[in-house]
């Protein structure tokens, strides 16, 4: 039996612009618990250093900073600093907010990037944003380093960080 | 094996704060519509009757839930019911205590399934269960098309 | 492996548009009821239903699983909701399978709905909550960012063009002009897919599906069952499912292992040693072109770095040696999260069914594969279907 007809019109936008709806700004806040792991990658965020984990078992540096080794199935056997310059494993350029909303155009362009980060596991990367450079210029394996806010202005948050730039 | 540090102190306890912030429209459905707009202009609830197993539902659907047959049949019954059961809250429902408590019920209608629950305005003397209350709507200009066109249910 | 055979029987599935005025369970009700119609069963034959549906934040409603119970024909019946994000559509079906496979029941009824428009001011928002909400959050990631960062590194990876990957993009949206519940459906040219707004380079706007309303079902019941109600038969020869790590950033991007790992388990217990060959008809999740392409060669159908060779070769079309994505795909059709999955899976049940209408693949096929995927690149969901 072939589906030829299917349910459901679809309300174009002034339809569903006339359409009564019943509206909800939800107030959903939230505090979450850092965990031993996490409390210590964001007071070494504060203090200007990455933080990251090593597991004896695998032998992997990894970030960010974990009270156990998902692999191995064990708990991480202690903490270490690594570099705050890594190299560029992939980005992109991009023109919307987190709402779809679209940048406006003198508004500098988003350049989100996965970054490997110096001293840690092959492959061990975090997502961060790529700034003061020409978005034209990003290439996969670029050199980058952090540049980090002046120490009165650090919170201990992943945004210590302003962005990474090329080096 | 459990993990090496633990915290013992929960003055030590550190966390991270952020929101997550969408907000929703919501359709009202098709048989959504038919109800609310039935209330708004017409002044009566609309149940809807599965003219397959005869079961009458409030609110409306466009399915019966037993049988599953689609449901076109739907029929006005006037705003008066009876209440099945009531409770006095004293706390809102982010935890914040009423000066006065409010006086929320569910209210059921004869030979009908389900029930709509609403604010109640009765006197603390005549509130029981079983006594007939009625819907009272807001001035016709301020309705909306939504549950809060309803002000309260009174003592017929 | 002690397990019954399991059959589909029937499916049903509503439009795919971007507003709708019907609540999530009405459209559920709509889906669920054409494919009992279709099977030729009423609800009270039906024993237990698994609901599919991707995160509460789109519609908006907590419990969504209880939410779309009645329309789902779930009243008084075992009824449980499975969740893995994107993947949920093809999950959908292998929870139900789990249901009569194991001799818990004879018959199973499978619904995927999914209302995105409810979320304000744009469903994507929901996403935002999908990174880690210390580590990346507060960098205020779009989803769009992670799809991108994707495309690029599998695009450098195999020295691949935005042309290359545009031309998913091109295939699908006109596949889908056959597809009654299209809703993007469009005669698009690769000019207008690479002229399209640029929303993260290298992803233009025709490079993705939309955000969509919309519903799916289909009916799962044992072979006894099955002999009784139909002589087309469609067998779920395979199911698979593997999720991989939420560090995301510490994986290599370029390939999708976890669907591999998926789609062996699935291949395994189907009896396909050599996927290439003995697959003729193929549904992978394309939420963007480049998915199609990177999901083909996780699911084994070709060599790594050679599915955009193969597309522009004509291979996957619908009149080519692999059809992939005949039914126009999410690009095309639409991607109501959860449902879209389930919409693959049924096209393959028609396909194999030759009840295609338009969209039929030439050859009669016997052997059919659908893929899903979802989270923060993480699952893969597979199953195999066979006449």
């Amino acid at each position: 039996m072939n589906i030829e007809k299917v349910p459901v019109k679809g309300l174009t936008s002034e339809e569903y612009d006339k359409a009564i709806k019943i509206s909800w700004q939800p107030k959903l806040q939230y505090a979450w618990d850092n965990g031993i792991a996490i409390g210590k990658y964001l007071q070494a965020l504060k203090e200007g250093k990455i933080l990251a984990s090593y597991c004896n078992g695998c032998g992997r540096i990894m970030l960010p900073a974990r009270s156990f080794c998902e692999l191995c199935w064990r708990p991480t056997d202690g903490y270490t600093y690594v570099n705050d310059t890594g190299v560029v494993n992939t980005f992109a350029i991009c023109h919307v907010n987190w709402d779809a909303s679209r940048l406006k155009p003198d508004e500098p362009r988003h350049i989100p990037a996965v970054i490997e980060i110096d001293g840690a596991s092959q492959g061990q990367g975090i997502m961060h944003i790529i700034g003061n450079v020409e978005p034209t210029k990003v290439t996969i394996g670029m050199k980058v380093r952090a540049v980090w806010k002046p120490e009165s202005e650090r919170e201990g948050s992943i945004t210590d960080i302003k962005y990474f730039e090329p080096y | 094996m459990s993990f090496k540090e633990t915290i013992n102190a929960n003055t030590q306890l550190g966390y991270f704060e952020g929101a997550i912030p969408v907000s929703y429209q919501y359709t009202l459905g098709v048989a959504g519509n038919k109800f609310f707009q039935t209330l708004m202009n017409k002044e009566e609830f609309l149940v809807s009757e599965c003219s397959n197993c005869g079961i009458k539902s409030i609110y409306p659907l466009i399915y019966c839930e037993e049988c599953f047959s689609p449901i076109e049949k739907f029929i006005q019954i006037g705003l008066e019911g009876e209440l099945y059961s009531f409770t006095e809250c004293w706390l809102d429902y982010q935890g914040n205590r009423y000066n006065t408590p409010h006086v929320i019920g569910l209210i059921r209608f004869s030979g009908i399934k389900g029930g709509i629950i609403h604010r109640i305005n009765v006197n603390p003397d005549d509130l029981k269960i079983g006594i007939k209350v009625k819907a009272k709507l807001k001035p016709k200009k301020e309705r909306t098309g939504g549950i809060e066109d309803i002000l309260y249910f009174e003592k017929v | 492996m002690g397990l019954r055979k399991v059959a589909i029987v029937g499916a049903g599935i509503t439009k795919f548009v971007r507003r709708a005025e019907e609540t999530g369970p009405e459209m559920s009700y709509l889906a669920a009821k054409m494919a009992l119609d279709q099977a030729g069963l009423k609800l009270k034959d039906v024993e237990m239903v698994t609901v599919g549906s991707a995160p509460d934040a789109f519609d908006g409603v907590h419990m969504k699983g209880e939410y779309l119970l009645s329309g789902a024909g779930g009243n008084n019946k075992q009824y449980i909701r499975n969740f893995v994000g994107g993947g949920t559509g093809v999950f959908a079906p292998i929870h139900g399978w789990m249901h009569v496979a194991s001799g818990a029941c004879d018959v199973c009824l499978v619904v995927c709905s999914e209302k995105m428009s409810s979320c304000h001011p744009h469903p994507q928002g929901a996403f935002l909550t999908i990174f880690d909400h210390t580590t990346e959050q507060p960098l205020k990631p779009t989803l769009i960012w992670i799809f991108a960062l994707e495309m690029r590194r599998y695009m450098e990876t195999y020295g691949l063009s935005k042309t290359d990957i545009a031309r998913v993009s091109v295939k699908n949206k006109n596949n889908a002009l056959d597809h009654p519940s299209a809703q993007v459906a469009e005669a698009v040219t690769l000019e207008d897919v690479l002229n399209s707004e640029v929303l993260a380079e290298p992803v233009h706007r025709l490079d993705i599906s939309p955000a969509s309303d919309g519903a799916a079902a289909v009916v799962l019941v044992s072979e006894d069952v099955a002999k009784r109600l139909t002589d087309k038969p469609i067998w779920i020869d395979g199911v698979g499912w593997n999720l991989d790590t939420a560090y995301w950033a510490t994986k290599d991007l370029y390939y999708p292992r976890y669907v591999e790992k998926a789609a062996r388990m699935a291949y395994e217990m189907a009896g396909i040693t050599e996927p290439q060959k003995q697959t003729h008809i193929a549904e992978p999740y394309d939420p963007f072109d480049y998915k199609e392409l990177h999901h083909m060669e996780g699911l084994l159908l070709c060599e790594r770095g050679e599915a955009a060779r193969l597309t522009a070769e004509g291979y996957t079309a619908r009149n080519g040696n692999l059809p992939v994505c005949p039914s126009g795909g999410a690009l095309g059709v639409g991607n109501p999260i959860a449902a879209t999955g389930l919409m693959k899976v049924i096209e393959i049940f028609l396909q194999l069914r030759e009840e295609a209408g338009k969209r039929q693949v030439p050859g009669k096929p016997k052997v059919g594969v659908a893929q899903a995927w979802g989270d923060l690149m993480q699952v893969g969901t597979v199953i195999v279907l066979r006449r």
